[in-house]
């Protein structure tokens, strides 16, 4: 569905991400972990074409977007679903508005049908009743819950996540796993998960891609990391006990 | 000697840059205005805040920069006895100069740190970057309203402006300088032709250009969280200043 190759992206003249190459496949959740400030979010935009990098080709189904216009990426996008960390949600707009915002600008329902397809993203979120909410009213959870409703508004193929769990409380964070675990069922989805949250991206990934120091030092299904022998995979894992009994 | 030669170098070069991109953001956002009937909701409501919302205020100042200007100007031509064409010059010097670049400060104040303020926010919460990947091009749904309300409401409030200090002026005018209303209007309309008025009006338009350019380009620019989002709108307030008084005077040399 995507493919990445030999992407590097410099930002003034540090190498934020040096020579990745990987690819997120349709009905398989990627998840990209690494330590704060590796470069995670950086990665996200690159492929949602946020931004450009300094050299490497992103492919989507065989499209190269780092060598095409706003116009042509434009549509390639109406595929992608994005949840940023802070949700991203418009303030001046109500939770109903928000998730109706991207059906408005693209297709040419009418309000009633509009209607519909928001209850029906709110309801998939479990936020009945907040349709006329303004953001600033609602919890973190909310945000990031009424995001992911925007973010599916569309119907994408691909969905990207940066840092669902960030800011939550557990029992809030479990509530959006169970989320991102129901959506991995909906048929010939391409999602991509980036996280420092290693319990969380282990639940979750079908793949995990661990960046290091702008480099990938492993991938592989949650098992194989847990097998690696390289010592900062070991390192990063030992943070965390009891996670071979989770993956197993 | 060197390093202070780099640092002017440094200094001009970013200047350029910044000149550059600010030309660009226009020309982006007037090629966007071709499809401004789908974004009419949001030039409505632009016109509304930037029309109706900065009106009083500017009343205010109308009246009362008329009233100054009659009170200053008729005291002098007292001494003169040439009390006479006290309606003549608040007329000019309203329509032509203070009326427009009174209300672009004003409208730089008021609207200009407004729209910074507003995509500033945007841009640190990420609501703009969510834009551009639901396929929507920020200039197109941001700038171009913001620009197409300033440059037609700005006019508009500075025709208010004119009329209400010219108004003003008369108030004092026969109060104070003993000139009546009629022959203060009979003056004033004998000097102030339809031209002048509409030169000044372009001039205000103008203003309005710049004000919504520089408060969307400052906005887009914004970093480092919610200080950025203060500090920006200084710069695009001040930027704007600076910009209105420049283009004055050249406008003035061109239109005079
Ligand atoms: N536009 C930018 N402004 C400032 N720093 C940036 C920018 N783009 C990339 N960086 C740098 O890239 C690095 C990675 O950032 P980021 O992708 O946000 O990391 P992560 O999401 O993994 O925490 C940081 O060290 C940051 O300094
Ligand atoms: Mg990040």
């Amino acid at each position: 569905m995507i493919q990445v190759r030999n992407l590097v992206f410099q930002y003034n003249t540090t190498t934020v991400l040096d020579d990745l190459s990987f690819s997120l496949n349709k009905d398989e959740t990627t998840v990209v972990i690494g330590r704060s400030g590796v470069g995670k979010s950086t990665l996200l935009r690159c492929i949602v074409g946020l931004v450009r990098p300094t050299s490497g080709s992103i492919l989507v189904e065989g499209a190269d977007i780092t060598a095409i216009s706003e116009e042509e990426l434009n549509l390639i996008r109406r595929n992608f679903g994005v949840l940023f960390q802070g949700a991203a949600l418009f303030n001046s707009m109500t939770v109903s508005e928000n998730v109706a915002f991207p059906l408005r600008q693209h297709r040419n329902y009418d309000k009633q049908k509009i209607r519909e397809i928001v209850r029906e993203k709110l309801s998939l979120v479990d936020l009945e009743g907040c349709e006329d909410m303004m953001p600033s009213e609602l919890s973190g959870g909310m945000k990031k819950r009424a995001g992911l409703a925007r973010a599916l508004a569309l119907d994408p193929k691909c969905i990207f996540f940066d840092e669902p769990l960030a800011g939550l409380d557990p029992i809030i964070a479990g509530d959006i796993d169970e989320l991102i675990l129901k959506l991995k069922k909906v048929a010939g989805m391409t999602m991509m998960i980036v996280t420092h949250e290693l319990l969380h991206g282990f639940r979750v990934a079908d793949k995990i891609i661990m960046l290091h120091e702008g480099k990938i030092i492993a991938t592989g299904k949650p098992a194989e990391i847990v097998e690696s022998d390289d010592e900062y995979v070991q390192q990063f894992l030992r943070g965390l006990p009891d996670i071979r009994s989770i993956s197993g | 000697m060197r390093r202070s030669l780099e640092y002017l170098g440094a200094r001009l070069i970013r200047f350029f840059e910044a000149t550059g991109e600010i030309l660009i953001l226009f020309a982006r956002t007037v090629s966007s205005c071709r499809k401004a009937i789908q974004n009419r909701q949001n030039i409505m409501k632009q016109m509304a805040f930037m029309g109706v919302g900065t009106l009083p205020i500017a009343l205010l100042m109308g009246f009362f920069i008329g009233m100054v200007l009659a009170l200053q100007t008729g005291y002098q031509l007292l001494r003169f006895n040439l009390e006479g064409i006290i309606g003549a010059i608040v007329g000019l010097s309203l329509a032509k100069e203070l009326g427009p670049v009174l209300t672009g400060y004003l409208v730089a104040g008021r609207v200009g740190a407004a729209i910074t303020a507003e995509i500033g926010t945007m841009e640190i919460s990420e609501e703009i970057d969510a834009l551009r990947v639901m396929g929507v091009d920020p200039v197109f749904y941001l700038s171009m309203p913001r620009l197409i309300a300033a440059v037609f409401m700005v006019p508009i409030i500075v025709i208010y402006v004119n009329a209400i200090g010219i108004i003003g002026g008369a108030i004092i005018s026969a109060t104070y300088v003993g000139v009546g209303i009629q022959s203060y209007f009979d003056n004033l309309f004998d000097s102030l032709t339809f031209d002048e008025v509409f030169r000044g009006l372009l001039k205000a338009m103008f203003f309005g250009g710049i004000v919504a350019t520089i408060g969307c380009y400052k906005g887009f620019k914004t970093t480092g969280g919610a200080e950025g989002v203060g500090v920006y709108t200084t710069q695009s307030v001040v930027l704007s200043f600076i910009l209105i008084v420049v283009f004055d005077y050249f406008l003035s040399r061109l239109l005079l």
